[in-house]
């Protein structure tokens, strides 16, 4: 029994960036595979290792590892196994996962004489004590035509033993004794590499960081002294694949976010396909650290019906001595609190037992600061701390209690007693307010400076309600990294004057003629730049959107940014079943449409490389739901360059609905010819990306989507108004939240209020 | 310098355009303005400078910062767009 802490390793705030090698040619593997004739390598096949042969390229992520590496937990026990949390799930990485991702078996050491020099002497002769260096050259060297079969075999089995499966460095010796016994096939096959391949992994992940942070400490002091970053380095013996496909296996989502699961293989290890080669900090951050959508933690690998039957899982089992069904079910987090970090007394409350309801599943929204959950205020409702069998259903029950939530039970039980203020409580109050900007302004009248008071009032509320603690990044926005505070923004009076001064005099006169505009840019520069994503200043979102231009897709983008974020944070109040796209999606698929019709591309395939299914994974760092959890997709576009209108893409119904606000400005030919690319090209979309293998509950079909435009119903603009990007956001927001339809074409202005408000907001949060 | 050295303080960046799919290949100090690789894509393009929007991973990015300060390493690719515009048969101001 181990008895699991929730205290890391590693203090959160000793994390430190590495970069990782893995000193295992896994990479190699194919080329080295590839040496052999078809008659050897079926004869390969038949060996210990020959579902080796199979594995299909897998590049190394040495962040990926890292990061997971940071949050081990101390247990208390002293089996050979590693515990790590992330979120409230811990997961286990032992002998068992191991077994079920690698195929190699385990068991007790058995005694084996060896005695032949025969291969060494035949092939190896070199010197008498070859490192791995001159294993190397001399593998490479062979000719595997030219000898027999069966010694060909034995030379890979060994080359793929010494360099892949225990992966060393070159300096070190070759093991002779191995070579020894790879002659003698029947003992080979019958040895316990699973056990010799942990020993060097284990030891090799579980002494990683041992001593690193104090090292990575002075370095980083040296080297900021002579103006330099420093990044500690490490190498990783044994196979560590095999940690990163546990990675994948465990946390579902991210294995889908940067692998590609491709088939249902038998053992684990070769379902899988590294499908990004390099994982940057920033998409760690977004889908694992503090991920975006519910992050799914699985405790263990549950091996399945078919996996009981392997031989290499019942030895293991058999091997360890435990009871298939109980071993790793006692698990006990101790209830303190990590020291490093002081505790609110909120979280003394979400430290009681909680009431587990009956649907509860192991996977729990996860607070977005990281595991310390005491300095998190994110708005997760309670969810049970852990279970000891976690149950696993099936995709679809995993997606649809995602999709619907939580029980209302669940929600009664963490009322606190005096709740920090979370973002979406700013969100309601915005709406709030805006009802009362609503009946504030006359319908007609609301002249722009009406307008800037309004938001005048607005920011101050703002400012008002966020209180200090609550402005740091992380907590109003676990995705944004902003540097500014709230209390960085320049008087608000000022910035309203100069939003009026800014429009009147950019739009008119060329910069260079214009002192105040000059000036003003100055002043501009000189503003904190508000999250990472936005090019466009704030002010000139606010001041396009309020004074009557068109949009372009700077607004858009960053409306439909707005609305992800809302999604994400107000989970109670808007409808969780759908996500906008990036409007770029249009231009990618147009693009291989106009490929398709030029004969350029067969039907139904994609540029190599164009990185279109990113759009579809929500791979982007602010538009980050994944289709498979939503059903329908909501997507800006731009008709002919001039005229804006919104898509709404339902899966289950195969249908693209067209919201027009002006119908008259592109007729039926336009429309049909703008939307062939999406109506073909995404259901070939859908299967590229393995959605329907996720989504059972939609059937499969590549036969193009239908659209519609209606014209009853859909609210019209004026046609000389040039709002038509202003409806094209209200619409999608009204149909996000499930509203009917209440605005007509005098409400131009008044929506110009309320885009710019909630671009503000979406600024600001 | 050592070759080293030198190696380490550029990096070799992609533009695509995502009209035509097609690449070109930039590289550009690690500690200089990206403005300067946009405006050189456009020159190449024979594009106005500002007419093409750029993205990294999906998303806008200050061009006045490094690639050092954006994080890019080596090999990675800026998508380049044609902005889009609306306003629906208005007028435009």
């Amino acid at each position: 029994m181990v008895i699991v802490s929730s205290t890391l390793k590693t203090k959160k705030a000793d994390h430190f960036p590495a970069v990782v090698t893995m000193l295992s040619k896994c990479k190699k593997l194919s080329e080295i595979l590839g040496k052999l004739t078809k008659r050897q390598q079926r004869i390969f096949k038949q060996s210990c290792l020959g579902h080796f042969l199979d594995l299909q390229f897998l590049s190394f992520s040495g962040n990926l590892v890292h990061k997971i590496l940071l949050h081990e937990v101390e247990i208390d026990g002293d089996e050979q196994e590693m515990w790590f949390l992330i979120g409230e799930t811990p997961m286990r990485f032992s002998r068992i996962e191991f077994a079920l991702i690698t195929g190699l078996t385990f068991g007790p050491y058995p005694e084996v004489s060896v005695d032949s020099h025969r291969l060494q002497d035949l092939y190896f002769g070199l010197k008498p004590a070859p490192n791995l260096d001159d294993i190397d050259s001399a593998f490479y060297a062979f000719d595997f035509t030219a000898i027999d079969d069966m010694d060909a075999v034995k030379i890979t089995l060994y080359y793929v033993l010494e360099r892949v499966v225990i992966g060393r460095a070159e300096r070190y010796l070759a093991d002779l004794w191995l070579m020894g016994l790879v002659d003698n096939l029947d003992e080979f096959n019958k040895y316990p590499w699973g056990s010799v391949c942990w020993r060097y992994t284990y030891r090799s992940l579980s002494r990683a960081l041992r001593g690193q942070v104090g090292h990575y400490r002075v370095k980083l002091t040296e080297a900021k002294a002579k103006g330099k970053s420093y990044s500690s380095t490490y190498n990783l013996d044994g196979f560590p694949v095999a940690f990163q496909i546990w990675i994948y296996e465990v946390l579902p989502t991210v294995g889908r976010q940067f692998a590609r699961c491709t088939n249902q293989r038998l053992p684990r290890m070769l379902r899988w396909m590294a499908a990004t080669k390099n994982i940057r900090d920033g998409m760690l951050r977004t889908h694992v650290l503090s991920p975006s959508t519910p992050l799914i933690v699985r405790q263990q690998i549950d091996p399945t019906e078919e996996e009981r039957m392997q031989p290499y899982y019942l030895q293991v089992v058999r091997f360890l001595g435990v009871d298939e069904g109980e071993y790793g079910g006692t698990i006990f987090m101790d209830d303190q609190t990590p020291t490093e970090i002081p505790s609110p007394p909120v979280e003394a409350a979400d430290m009681s037992p909680p009431i587990i309801p009956d649907t509860a599943e192991t996977f729990t929204p996860i607070p977005p600061a990281d595991v310390d959950q005491t300095d998190t205020t994110f708005p997760t409702p309670d969810r049970p701390k852990k279970r000891s069998r976690p149950r696993r259903p099936s995709r679809h029950t995993e997606y649809r209690e995602e999709l619907f939530g939580d029980d209302p039970d669940d929600h009664a039980a963490d009322t606190h007693a005096d709740p920090p203020l979370q973002s979406h409580d700013v969100f309601s109050r915005l709406d709030m307010l805006r009802v009362d900007l609503q009946v504030f302004s006359a319908r007609h009248d609301t002249s722009s400076q009406q307008v800037l008071d309004s938001l005048h009032t607005l920011i101050q509320q703002i400012r008002g309600i966020v209180p200090p603690d609550d402005r740091r990044d992380g907590h109003v926005d676990a995705h944004r990294s902003t540097s500014a505070h709230v209390t960085d923004l320049p008087r608000l009076d000022d910035q309203a004057q100069f939003c009026h001064v800014y429009w009147r005099t950019t739009s008119r006169r060329p910069a260079y003629a214009n002192p105040i505009r000059q000036q003003l840019g100055g002043l501009v520069r000189s503003w904190p730049q508000y999250g990472p994503g936005s090019q466009m200043s704030p002010l000139r979102l606010v001041s396009d959107t309020l004074f009557g231009r068109w949009l372009d897709d700077g607004h858009i983008s960053e409306y439909i940014a707005m609305l992800s974020h809302r999604q994400l944070v107000c989970r109670e109040i808007v409808p969780q079943h759908w996500t906008v796209v990036s409007l770029h999606l249009y231009t990618a698929l147009q693009v291989t449409y106009t490929g398709y019709l030029s004969g350029a591309l067969a039907e139904g395939t994609f540029y190599p490389n164009s990185d279109i299914e990113s759009f579809v994974m929500g791979r982007h760092c602010r538009l980050h739901r994944d289709w498979v959890q939503v059903d329908v997709v909501y997507l800006p576009l731009s008709l002919g360059g001039d005229h804006w209108v919104a898509c709404e893409i339902h899966f289950r119904r195969r249908e693209i609905t067209v919201y027009d606000s002006l119908p008259s400005a592109h007729g039926d030919a336009d429309i049909d010819s703008a939307m062939q690319p999406l109506c073909i090209y995404i259901p070939y979309l859908l299967h590229q990306t393995g959605f329907y293998r996720y989504r059972t509950d939609v059937t499969e079909r590549l036969t193009p989507f239908t659209f519609i435009r209606p014209r009853q119903g859909i609210p019209q603009q004026r046609s000389d108004s040039g709002d038509c990007g202003i409806f094209t956001c209200m619409f999608i927001q009204y149909l996000g939240l499930g509203r009917p339809f209440d605005f007509g074409p005098e409400d131009g202005v008044h929506m110009r209020t309320r885009v710019a408000v909630d671009l503000w907001a979406g600024q600001l949060l | 310098m050592s070759r080293e050295q030198q190696q380490a303080s550029f990096i070799n960046l992609t533009v695509k355009s995502q009209q035509d799919q097609s690449k070109l290949f930039f590289r550009i100090r690690r500690d200089s303005e990206l403005k300067r690789l946009l405006n050189a894509y456009c020159d190449k393009k024979f594009l106005p400078h500002g007419s093409c929007h750029f993205l990294i991973n999906g998303d806008r990015f200050a061009h006045h910062k490094t690639p050092d300060e954006l994080g890019l390493e080596n090999g990675d690719e800026i998508d380049a767009f044609v902005p889009t515009d609306g306003g629906g048969g208005g007028s435009r101001i």
